[in-house]
């Protein structure tokens, strides 16, 4: 099944994925996106439907102890942040549109 | 066993000094190459050799380099990305932290596609690494600048990592041995996150022995990440040629290129004239390994990558705008375009509606191809096939034709889709360049390929 | 009549966990300077992955099994994607239905006084950073100030079948679920911030609308009752309401509309691949169920029998676990055990609520408690001085005999002297008198005028009754 790729498609995964493309970008990668998708939808030839998936390729997981470790010191933590104010880090705005 | 070096700089037959200058001289002499993304300086490393050497550890004095995803504490840890040219990690990976404490001393970081995605290391914010035996060729990637700085000599052992043959790849380009181990026996905490349930960190060596000494260093269970297993791999007993039975994966050879072909088929040969039993085996899911893998690897890289927002650390516009905005052109700016085309894929494959299009599908031909190479390593001891479908590409062969560059990992992904153990061990050269053959063991295998690499090495190239 | 429908989604923390749900950093954030209790994984650096606290996954099994939900044979966890500054990894690990995973707990269901309410599930997240604003509200802020110290504290989200259908009905199954979790030892309540829940709330006729994050069990009560008023004047006046996201403004007392980071969001769930499931075994579970504590519904029933107090003070007490700790301790040392419940629910808590003030920060201690009632039972003092005393015992922490001492407040038994005081208010209030007189009621005030004179000591019923003699003689 070839999933067309338009425009539209592309402004909607730059939006879920919260990156922007200039307008050339976006129609270089569009074509691109398209030829990858098709290339995946080779998966479609195959009969899956008495295959179980395999989510993780080593079977168990694991847990540690409810013991506190030492945290970072504070200068560590804010090392590479951009904008600090009173050992806050600085984001940017949450409302408007 | 022990590196040569260590033992020299032990016994005082190699100083220090020299030891670095000689290091630094070479440094310089393959600049051309871009191997390295940072190096601590000349001096601070003489300090570091010298204070090492006080403690006996198993690698005192040894400098290794590092790829740079791997976080060293204090060094800049880029990931071959604009996204983080500046970021300096404040910790270090588990497995620096045991190389550390054995004694080697971390030179540098090394350059690398970026995020790890790419198999040519063009996609790096730094440029191209380049092949040391035709610097017009790509050295493979992403842990390119890691093969090179041992291929070179820079170093004797150096740590990448592999995804989908991000180690196998530039160690057959340039020449030498290098191992994705069996997934979850080495930690993963420190790598720079890719994805999750395919990578592994691994050694780069000039010898099978540096390189099981480098393995069986950084591999062990950690507490620090919830993959790793208890098991340690099984221990490499001395090979018996002659009742070892090798699995020759037929059709990825017969669609390698000619040169590489042969040159497979030369090694099978050799190992045939030595009593070994070689048997040909069908993958037959080669055409499906590659969308499977690049399907699971997109959607665990979209994930991974979000937290690059420019909030906590790394590149930021400076803007006025809402979150969202601010983020979209951040990380408009901060990834290259490879890394983009795998971040929207990799959203798209998880959006809602397509997960069992795609994902669910991928993780099901991952279970039909456990199943089908478990099999066939009931049957042989080890599947063995060029590392690579193609010799080295030339600098802007592929780039541009995203799928076309990802077919040539056709060979390397089906250890990681697996969680199996494969290295790629030097068999000869096409002219000047380099030719690898892939070994894939049962899990845990890991020592027994990396001796059986040896002895391979040693039929085709002689005792060195 | 309309048909109002009201689900909870309550999030609260474990806060009897020493570290955070995925690393090992401290659990206790309240306080400390920003960013001072954070490590690369609650940081959300490159390179970091999370490792699940055992403890954690104990406490969730507790819950579920408190609540007599089923539990999943294996905890699996997802990653839910979303973009906001106060997601350290823009996506944060929680439990989902889907391929490959599952809830931690599925069913079950928690008893209000008439009615049960229905589990839905049960899943183990983590908790994100806090937000600062620094004109005080988000709409006029041009940047967020960000402090991680909570970022990947331990949370539980217990999600109900929207089987409330009145705002009281969200608070009570607040109140039980908190005594719930403080009886199981996981979580403290009264830690602000330690439970906040969102409502989903619609009436016939328009659609379901989520108001988030609001902060306690009143609160959830006043935001349900605006919601609702809200709602059905919207219907009523034929504009409808639609799905939509609100947040509740606890200082105007309000819902306003939210464009949150969530809305229209597809979280792109998926299996996370750092973190394989773990197997929930049946000797965990049985473990589990042999060690634990007394629940509130036990301990109600129990109280009714060893205390014989009636069921509506035992659930009163119980429902605040610290009161009915207190009131375990006080019986140790008094047995009319009725009258510690009634003075613990009557009087004691309202000197507590005067001052927003916890048990655990009252200066009373229970053997105090007990003398009083003791005093109380032997004549020393009155009802009325008992509750001039009380407050001082919980604030000042002085116990009653100093306060008697002090005061010089016993009880006035000498008979003279009150027949002497009363004759004299009678004397100085000729016309109340011929009122009292017509109207027995009025008698009230001139008892009042006694207490005064009698500095409160006297017993109110006693100078009643001496009064209407008197007067009725007159």
């Amino acid at each position: 099944m070839r999933i067309a790729v338009n425009d539209d498609l592309v402004k909607k995964l730059e939006s879920l994925s919260l990156v922007e493309l200039s307008q050339d970008e976006r129609s270089r990668i569009r074509k691109d996106l398209e030829d990858i998708l098709a290339f995946f939808s080779k998966l479609d030839q195959l009969d899956l439907s008495e295959v179980e998936p395999t989510f993780h390729p080593v079977g168990a997981g694991k847990t540690r102890k409810d013991v506190p470790d030492d945290p970072l010191p504070v200068q560590e933590a804010l090392l590479n942040a951009r904008k600090i104010k009173e050992g806050y880090i600085i984001g940017p705005k949450t409302f408007g549109d | 066993m022990n590196l040569e070096t260590v033992r020299k700089l032990i016994e005082g037959s190699l100083t220090p000094e020299d030891y670095v200058n000689s290091t630094f001289d070479k440094i310089e002499k393959f600049r051309n190459l871009n191997a390295f993304t940072y190096l601590e300086s000349r001096d601070k490393v003489i300090l570091e050799v010298k204070e090492s050497l006080k403690n006996r550890g198993r690698l005192a004095g040894l400098l290794v380099a590092v790829k740079d995803n791997i976080s060293v504490k204090g060094m800049p840890t880029t990931c071959g990305s604009r996204m983080l040219k500046n970021y300096i990690s404040p910790y270090d990976a588990t497995v620096i932290k045991k190389l550390k404490a054995e004694g080697a001393v971390i030179l540098g970081k090394t350059n690398m596609d970026e995020f790890a995605m790419g198999s040519t290391t063009e996609t790096s914010f730094f440029g191209p690494v380049r092949n040391p035996w035709d610097p017009s060729r790509t050295a493979g990637g992403s842990s390119g600048g890691s093969a090179v700085a041992v291929a070179t000599d820079i170093v004797k052992v150096s740590l990448g990592s592999d995804t989908g043959g991000s180690i196998r790849a530039p160690a057959s380009f340039t020449g030498i041995f290098g191992l994705k181990p069996s997934y979850g026996t080495v930690s993963r905490y420190g790598l720079v996150a890719y994805a999750n349930s395919l990578e592994q960190i691994g050694p780069f060596a000039q010898t099978a022995e540096d390189l099981a000494l480098i393995y069986g260093l950084i591999s062990g269970e950690d507490p620090r990440d919830s993959t790793t297993v208890k098991e340690r791999p099984i221990d490499g007993n001395s090979i018996d040629m002659r009742s070892l039975r090798v699995g020759l994966l037929v059709d990825i050879n017969e669609a390698s290129e000619p040169p590489v072909r042969s040159k497979i088929n030369d090694v099978v040969n050799r190992l045939s004239d030595q009593g070994t039993i070689v048997k040909e085996v069908k993958l037959g899911l080669s055409d499906y390994v590659v969308p499977a893998y690049y399907v699971i690897a997109m959607s665990e890289a979209s994930s991974n990558l979000a937290r690059y927002d420019g909030v906590r650390y790394g590149h930021s516009i400076d803007g006025d705008g809402n979150w969202r905005e601010v983020y979209g052109k951040t990380r408009g700016e901060g990834f290259g375009t490879e890394v983009k085309r795998r971040i929207l894929l990799g959203s798209f494959i998880l959006s809602a509606g397509y997960y069992e299009q795609y994902y669910l599908k991928a993780l099901k031909v991952r279970t039909m191809l456990i199943r089908q190479l478990n099999s066939f390593l009931r049957e042989v001891d080890v599947l063995i096939s060029p590392t690579m479908p193609i010799l080295p590409p030339k600098l802007g062969e592929l780039i541009d034709d995203p799928v076309r560059m990802y077919m040539i990992d056709v060979n390397t992904v089906i250890a990681n889709l697996t969680g199996l153990p494969a290295l790629s061990v030097p068999v000869g050269e096409v002219g000047a360049l380099k030719v690898g053959a892939q070994l894939i063991g049962s899990y845990l295998s890991d020592l027994f390929l990396i001796s059986l690499a040896g002895t391979v090495h040693e039929s085709m190239h002689g005792r060195e | 009549m309309y048909l109002t429908m009201i689900g909870l989604e309550v999030h609260t923390h474990l806060t009897s966990l020493k570290t955070k749900l995925f690393c090992s950093c401290p659990s206790d954030y309240v306080g400390k300077p920003p960013n001072s209790n954070v490590c690369p994984v609650c940081l959300g650096l490159p390179g970091a992955i999370p490792v699940f606290n055992e403890t954690a996954l104990k406490f969730a099994l507790m819950v579920g099994l408190a609540l007599g939900s089923r539990i999943s044979d294996r905890i699996t966890f997802v990653r839910k994607h979303y973009f906001y500054p106060d997601m350290s990894k823009n996506y944060q690990i929680s439990q989902y239905d889907g391929p490959g995973t599952e809830a931690v707990a599925m069913g079950g269901e928690v008893k209000l006084r008439d009615k049960k309410i229905r589990i839905r599930r049960i899943n183990i997240e983590e908790d994100p950073a806090k937000s600062i604003y620094p004109t005080g509200s988000m709409l006029t802020s041009t940047y967020t100030m960000l402090d991680y110290n909570r970022s990947g504290v331990g949370m539980l989200e217990i999600v109900t079948e929207p089987d409330m259908s009145e705002p009281r009905e969200a608070r009570e199954f607040i109140e039980k679920l908190r005594s719930i979790l403080e009886h199981l030892g996981v979580c403290d309540g009264s830690i602000e911030g330690a439970i906040r829940a969102d409502a989903n709330v619609s009436v016939e006729g328009g659609e379901r609308v989520e108001v988030k994050n609001i902060g306690s069990a009143k609160d959830v009560e006043s935001a349900i009752t605006y919601e609702i008023s809200r709602q059905r004047a919207a219907v009523s006046q034929g504009l409808g309401v639609r799905r939509e996201t609100r947040h509740w403004d606890s200082e105007r007392r309000v819902t306003v509309p939210l464009r949150t980071k969530e809305t229209d969001e597809d979280y792109r769930y998926f299996p996370d691949p750092d973190l394989p499931p773990i197997q929930v075994t049946a000797s965990l579970i049985e473990d589990i169920k042999s060690s634990m504590p007394e629940l509130p519904d036990q301990r109600i029933q129990r109280f009714m029998a060893q205390y014989g107090i009636n069921e509506y003070n035992a659930t009163v007490l119980v429902m605040d676990k610290g009161l009915a700790d207190f009131y375990e301790r006080v019986t140790l040392h008094y047995n009319n055990y009725p009258k510690v419940a009634s003075l613990l629910i009557n009087d004691y808590l309202r000197w507590l609520n005067e001052k927003d003030m916890k048990i655990s920060q009252s200066k009373a201690g229970p053997e105090q408690v007990a003398e009083l009632l003791r005093m109380l039972e032997n004549g020393t003092i009155t009802i009325k001085i008992a509750k001039e005393f009380l407050p001082r015992m919980i604030y000042e922490g002085k116990s009653p005999r100093e306060l008697m001492e002090a005061t010089n407040m016993t009880a006035l038994r000498d008979m003279t002297i009150l027949e002497d005081i009363v004759n004299q208010v009678l004397a100085e209030n000729p016309e109340v008198v011929k009122k009292a007189k017509a109207d027995s009621k009025v008698i009230h005030f001139l008892v009042g005028q006694v207490m005064k004179k009698t500095g409160k000591r006297a017993e109110p019923e006693t100078v009643y009754k001496l009064i209407e003699e008197k007067i009725a003689r007159i």
